[in-house]
């Protein structure tokens, strides 16, 4: 257990991002089937916030060259933000948190700009569309209460792979160059 | 764009020091002129409110560092936090009112910064009491009704409003000429 809390950031990220990869494939998997996994998947559900923490954790470390300093306390705020949102959520899923997630995104959005040569330009574009769609879903929604219509649903499932893909095995892979 | 989000962090608390001055002038017009015109984006200003904050008390460890412990860094993002979910909890609509434990927090953290700060030259002495002041009105303020459950009267709410404004000018004005005042002596110095 010791080795495992006191592994380098990389290796810690890397597990991380695969973690995260299974818990979108397997939430995927559950929209699209439509079965309910009952306590397995809200376990799953605490996983990827925790999982998408640790990535966010990395990233700065991943980055930090490239940006200032002051992004580290940043970072922490954003795995703070997606780690509780995820807690509220698996206590009473009644509770909004849109608006998390418009932060969330806002920020995967906007780094993604300043973490260009660190990143293989795919996972990149895919970070960069999925979090511009992702913004513009959730902001509609709490700033204007617009929901887009169901024939966008497909759209949602291209979000979660191209989420997947970008974030999860896009940190991998950089981290995999490091 | 790049070149926004990886400026240094001097710029990002000017620019968020006035925008933070900007959006509190906005709600205090709407609120006291009572037009509805902004209702729309009453959400989204309440959004760049506490954006606006937390970078604001981001950038203050920063001016501070040297003459506070290094974990006031720690603790700084810890506040940034709580204004930041704060807000998104106020936007969500599930709190009946304010979210007044985090007002509490800010200017708790607020007054204890400006009086440990006071007199070290960081902060311009008329933005710094005007601070003080206004903490200290809404410490009390929010105490009160917190821990107490004691209803400010509607007769003393301009004396609240006038907390709330040296609070907000204090701090907004003096984090923007604060940055000046640092870059300006760096500049010198080299």
């Amino acid at each position: 257990m010791k080795n495992f809390a006191l592994q380098p950031i990389s290796v810690q990220a890397k597990s991380q991002s695969l973690v995260f990869i299974f818990c979108n494939l397997y939430q995927i998997a559950e929209a699209g089937a439509g079965f309910d996994g009952g306590g397995f998947s809200i376990f799953v559900n605490l996983m990827w916030g925790f999982s998408l923490s640790a990535v966010i954790i990395g990233q700065y470390e991943l980055t930090k060259e490239q940006v200032p300093e002051f992004w580290k306390t940043g970072s922490a705020i954003l795995a703070t933000v997606v780690l509780l949102a995820k807690c509220l959520e698996v206590t009473n899923p009644e509770i909004d948190t849109t608006a998390f997630y418009f932060f969330f995104f806002f920020n995967l959005l906007f780094g993604s700009f300043a973490t260009e040569g660190i990143y293989k330009p795919i996972y990149l574009y895919l970070t960069a569309a999925a979090a511009l769609c992702g913004l513009l879903f959730t902001g509609a929604d709490i700033f204007f209460d617009y929901t887009f219509p169901e024939s966008l649903q497909p759209l949602f499932l291209l979000i979660g792979v191209g989420f997947t893909v970008g974030v999860g095995y896009g940190n991998y892979d950089a981290w995999n160059k490091n | 764009m790049k070149t926004f989000f990886t400026q240094p962090i001097g710029n990002l608390s000017r620019q968020n020091a006035i925008l933070f001055l900007a959006i509190n002038v906005v709600f205090i017009a709407v609120e006291f002129s009572g037009i509805t015109a902004l209702d729309a984006i009453e959400d989204l200003l309440n959004f760049v409110w506490g954006f606006s904050l937390a970078s604001i008390i981001i950038g203050a460890y920063y001016l501070a560092e040297g003459h506070v412990p290094e974990y006031w860094r720690s603790a700084h993002t810890i506040l940034a936090t709580v204004i930041i979910l704060g807000t998104f909890l106020e936007i969500t609509d599930y709190l009946d009112g304010g979210f007044l434990p985090m007002y509490f927090f800010w200017a708790f953290n607020s007054l204890i910064y400006s009086l440990t700060l006071r007199g070290n030259g960081v902060f311009r002495p008329i933005l710094e009491n005007l601070t003080i002041a206004g903490a200290l009105f809404l410490t009390i303020g929010a105490s009160l009704t917190l821990f107490f459950s004691f209803e400010i009267p509607e007769s003393f709410e301009l004396v609240g409003f006038a907390g709330w404004s040296l609070l907000v000018i204090g701090f907004s004005l003096g984090n923007y000429f604060a940055w000046g005042d640092k870059s300006t002596s760096s500049s010198e110095m080299e």
